[in-house]
């Protein structure tokens, strides 16, 4: 793990550490900090600018060994930063988003941040894991000599056909080329090939640039086609077709005339300057026939991938499901509605199909009953935002979870939803336009989202520790490992 | 695209800047090096124009959030802060970012969308605790907002024949039985009366919305005294609503005559003055609006009356509490000190929509929708006081309204309106799927002009937003640009459903995800017990 720093002067934290004008560089406070806020760069003789989102704040500030305390001239403060509160949203909350950007920094667990559940009042943020706290915290400790956790989930469980593993139980999810730029695909897809996991295309074509890593990347055939080829599906070890994401159930994608460049366009084979709309749905699917007719065109074409089904979570979702089994897909892919990375209208994300909390266990039981659970990967995405979230969507009953917004915070998205609007990002990652791609460093994002997959990997290793599993795989569909406080006495599992 | 399948939007500038989200401040630390300038896309930063070696102040309500300026500061000087004046906007029922999306939808007439998925609350009360469903492969397709296949938004409104079977016709195929006559709107939207607006306002306000409903293919609903010759053009999109309390029959009867559709507030004896104004006009059609309370069993009664004092002052007590939270602590130098007690008066013009008349209570509202369409009513308007929790319950009422007649079996001979503190373009298909046949609104259409709810008018004070003397042309665009919205993601809903006409919406609850039967099926089911 390498310590990767924010790219801005300027880092958004919940405490300010603020140094007056009477310091005399003594150096006290460095030595004081075990978190390196102060420090002086060899060669200066003056403190420089305290690096505040290091600090945990007032609970540290008030011993007497601070940094406060141990000051000479009492010149140095810890205060809230009132510009933290307007960061993010209900779901990702200041917290939750300082946390993921503290673990792409770090590449560690974040210290005493409190970013296990958001603001949003149910889901994910009412869920609680059955286990106190402190078991918690603890079973992060001397963790050197216990035996690895197994986090390796298998992709295909038809019994025939490649073997496909990914060694942690998440992979990065489709964002296309066009909506973000090859820089960013590449980012993913060498932390992707770093961790033994995937990467995902999107629906804008298959760059050139991605060729290298092309053992951990997904590409998709989705209702707009664009740059679909047999040679990227014979290139691709997954294939994954999407029907619907969960931005936009039932919608589809829509690339303003503004993004396409004319790579874009080249890559899209379509048109510079004009808007791509994605149909919605599939236009020659009208049947789950029509839907296995689909995926044995792929597999006529590439015979070696495996077939993911990217669905939305409508009321049907485990009819759903179990069609995709039989039509052939060894992975379905189930986008609930609060996630997405992309543009999609306001009423869409928050009124459309039902929260992924509900489709996971609905379709997961519904395979069960139907005893085919074993011979399908379920993946879940949509609104899973830390390890924890990865947790109890596993133990709610999917395979593993797929990753898209993290991703884009470990990179310094502060969630302003401009993605859209304009040249696109203002921060320069979900943009194609020339002037703020130059605001994104290949290097530099490949850390980051590393150093946030480790953490992630180290987060997940240290909670199943702490219920004494040995892999990730027994925690699949373990109902056990939650609380839901509406259903005090549960049963027994 | 057939113009029954689309609405006309066009950019229209709002006559102030537009309330702000977010304040950026410039502190004493700026060394003027413009690099903000730089890094902002939204042009929040510009050099000073009479004197370009400075940076001016930030034009805060072009900020969006995206810190870039804050973080990237040579001087770190600059910060973010929430705009004191968003905390000001709207109010209980009308939030401050609906306000905020409701004007910016009036501007683009283009629906809102965003990155970065959702960000709100999980779920909550009433309307916050429905998805509406979609499918995944077998439907129509969507692409009507696009062009090729169209979605219809229109809806029939009037009384039916119970069954077509009940037609009967002569041996020339004319029909024997008595057709009602109907109106058709092409969104499945009503403007209501408006609740309150500035003193003088009415002269330009009322051609406004006229004007648009007229464009839009609907109706609005206005008080008989507010109508006058000024919105003689737009007259066959205007409903009247005349209080029968205070009318003489003569003049009632008059606007039999002249009229084609009325609305008259609901009472005992409604369904005498309907059967007689019918004699008079066979083809007139009669709203009847039902003022409905929130809580079951409260009731407002006439000013005043004894009781209606009584109740004034209880309510006015309540709204001192409930209202203390939208004051501003910085009343008087930031934003305006909101009074709690114009709230109130606010919230009595909304609810009591006809000083004179009961309101009634939920509880009793399917059985009085019941007796009226068996009848003969045509056409009854749930008008739902939203505040005091009104909004809440406003769901569960149109549902039980639409079951009563489902029930009784006369749902199809009636047409339901519903309103009651509709503030987002996603209401309008769930008080549809819930049952009834079309929403009426009123607060939004002022929110488009830029009217902030600040309720000053209501205590005789000027206009803060200037609406006293609009133009009536730019303010039907505005009004028309924000139906326009609602239009397209009404569609949104629709095309992700494969439902390829409004009407086929109604009472469709099985295309409705409610949060407590999910919570109940698959929480329920996985953590055993009962929920608390």
């Amino acid at each position: 793990m390498k310590k990767t720093g924010s790219r801005h002067k300027k880092a958004i934290t919940k405490f300010l550490v603020v140094r007056g004008e009477n310091c005399m560089a003594c150096g006290l406070c460095a030595r004081a900090c075990p978190e390196g806020v102060h420090v002086r760069e060899p060669g200066f003789n003056e403190m420089s600018t305290p690096l505040s989102h290091l600090c945990p704040g007032s609970s540290c500030a008030e011993r007497s060994d601070s940094c406060v305390a141990v000051c000479p001239r009492r010149n140095l403060s810890v205060l809230r930063d009132p510009q933290y509160e307007l960061l993010g949203d209900k779901r990702w909350t200041p917290d939750i988003i300082s946390a993921v950007m503290l673990m792409a920094e770090t590449g560690e667990p974040p210290g005493d941040i409190s970013y296990r559940t958001g603001d949003s009042g149910d889901g994910f943020d009412r869920l609680k894991l059955a286990i106190p706290d402190w078991a918690l915290d603890e079973s992060g400790e001397d963790t050197e000599d216990l035996p690895p956790v197994d986090l390796g989930v298998a992709l295909n469980r038809r019994g025939e056909g490649p073997s496909i593993r990914i060694s942690v139980p998440f992979y990065g999810g489709g964002m296309s080329y066009g909506s973000i730029s090859t820089c960013v695909m590449r980012m993913r897809a060498r932390a992707a090939a770093a961790f033994g996991t995937f990467t995902c295309t999107g629906e804008g074509g298959y760059p050139d640039e991605l060729f290298p890593y092309s053992k951990h990347v997904i590409t998709q055939v989705a209702t707009g086609l664009f740059g679909v080829r047999e040679d990227t599906i014979r290139r691709a070890p997954i294939i994954e077709f999407k029907y619907a994401q969960g931005a936009k159930p039932g919608l589809g994608g829509h690339l303003l005339g503004s993004k396409v460049t004319p790579e874009v366009a080249r890559m899209r084979e379509s048109v510079t300057g004009v808007s791509l709309f994605s149909p919605f749905p599939f236009h020659s699917v009208y049947s789950v026939e029509d839907h296995k007719k689909h995926l044995d065109w792929i597999r006529s074409i590439n015979p070696n991938a495996l077939i993911s089904v990217k669905v939305s979570s409508p009321r049907d979702i485990d009819m759903v499901a179990v069609g995709s089994y039989y039509a052939g897909a060894h992975i379905i892919h189930i986008d609930g509605g609060y996630g997405g990375t992309g543009a999609a209208p306001d009423i869409a994300k928050k009124n459309i199909a039902m929260p992924i909390e509900y489709a996971i266990p609905k379709a997961h039981r519904f395979l069960e009953k139907e005893g085919i659970r074993d011979r399908i990967a379920l993946v879940a995405s949509g609104g899973i935002r830390t390890p924890y979230d990865i947790i109890k969507i596993i133990a709610l009953g999917a395979d593993a979870a797929v990753l898209g917004t993290s991703e884009l915070v470990a990179l310094e998205c502060v969630r302003c939803g401009n993605c859209e609007k304009d040249k696109g990002c203002p921060r320069g990652i979900a943009t194609t336009d020339p002037k703020l791609q130059t605001l994104m460093d290949e290097e530099w994002g490949v850390k980051r989202i590393s150093n946030m997959y480790a953490a992630f990997q180290e987060e997940i290793s240290r909670i199943l520790r702490a219920f004494g599993l040995s892999s990730i795989a027994e925690a699949r569909g373990n109902i056990s490992l939650l609380h839901h406080p509406s259903y005090p006495e549960r049963r027994n599992p | 695209m057939g113009s029954k399948y689309s609405i006309k939007t066009a950019k229209a500038a709002p006559l102030h800047p537009p309330p702000a989200r977010y304040a950026v401040i410039r502190s004493g630390d700026c060394i003027n090096c413009g690099k903000c300038d730089a890094v902002c896309l939204y042009e929040v930063h510009r050099r000073e124009e009479f004197d370009p070696r400075l940076m001016a102040e930030p034009v805060s309500f072009l900020c969006r959030r995206c810190y870039s300026c804050v973080q990237r500061c040579t001087a770190g000087a600059l910060s973010l802060s929430r705009s004191p004046e968003f905390e000001t906007l709207g109010d209980e029922i009308y939030a401050p970012e609906d306000v905020i999306s409701l004007q910016e939808q009036a501007e683009s007439g283009e629906l809102p969308v965003s990155g970065c998925g959702y960000g709100g609350l999980f779920a909550g009360p009433g309307f916050d605790g429905m998805w509406t469903d979609m499918s995944e492969i077998v439907r129509p397709t969507r692409d009507g907002i696009h062009g090729r296949e169209y979605i219809s938004t229109v809806v029939d409104l009037g009384r039916k024949p119970p069954d077509v079977a009940d037609l009967s016709f002569d041996a020339h195929g004319n029909p024997l039985s008595n057709i009602h006559p109907g109106i058709e709107i092409k969104l499945p939207v009503i403007f209501d009366r408006l609740p309150f607006m500035p003193g003088g306002a009415a002269a330009f306000i009322h051609p406004a919305v006229a004007r648009a409903a007229n464009r839009l293919s609907t109706f609005a609903m206005m008080d008989d005294d507010a109508v006058g010759s000024e919105l003689d053009p737009f007259r066959n999109h205007l409903i009247r609503i005349v209080d029968t309390a205070r009318t003489g029959e003569d003049e009632l009867l008059d606007r039999a005559d002249r009229e084609s559709v009325i609305a008259l507030p609901w009472s005992p004896e409604i369904m005498d003055t309907v059967e007689k104004l019918k004699s008079r006009n066979p083809d007139l059609i009669v709203f009847i609006k039902i003022a409905v309370a929130p809580d079951p069993g409260e009731l407002t009664f006439r000013e005043e009356s004894p009781l209606g004092k009584r109740a004034a002052a209880g309510k006015a007590a309540r709204s001192e509490t409930q209202h203390g939270r939208l004051l501003h602590p910085n009343g008087g130098t930031q934003g305006w000190r909101i009074d709690n007690s114009h709230r109130g008066a606010l919230r009595n013009n909304r609810g009591d929509t006809f000083p004179g008349r009961e309101t009634h209570s939920a509880e009793a509202v399917p059985a009085i929708v019941r007796e009226l369409t068996l009848s003969g009513a045509g056409v009854i308007h749930l008008d739902v006081n939203p505040y005091d929790g009104g909004f809440h319950t406003f769901p569960e009422l149109v549902r039980r309204v639409h079951l009563e007649l489902v029930e009784a079996r006369i749902r199809d001979t009636v047409s339901i309106i519903a309103s009651g503190g509709l503030s987002r373009a996603e209401h309008v298909p769930k008080t549809i799927i819930l049952g009834a046949d079309c929403v009426a609104i009123s607060v939004p259409a002022l929110i488009a002009l830029g009217c902030t709810v600040c309720g000053k008018c209501s205590l005789g004070q000027n206009c803060p937003r200037d609406l006293e003397s609009i133009d009536p042309e730019w303010g039907s665009q505005r009004i028309i640009n924000l139906m326009g919205s609602w239009h397209s993601q009404l569609l949104e809903i629709l095309g992700a459903m494969g439902i390829r006409e409004v009407s086929r919406l109604r009472g469709e609850t099985g295309r409705l995800l409610e949060k407590r039967d999910l919570d109940r099926e698959v929480f329920g089911e996985i953590f055993g017990g009962r929920d608390r």
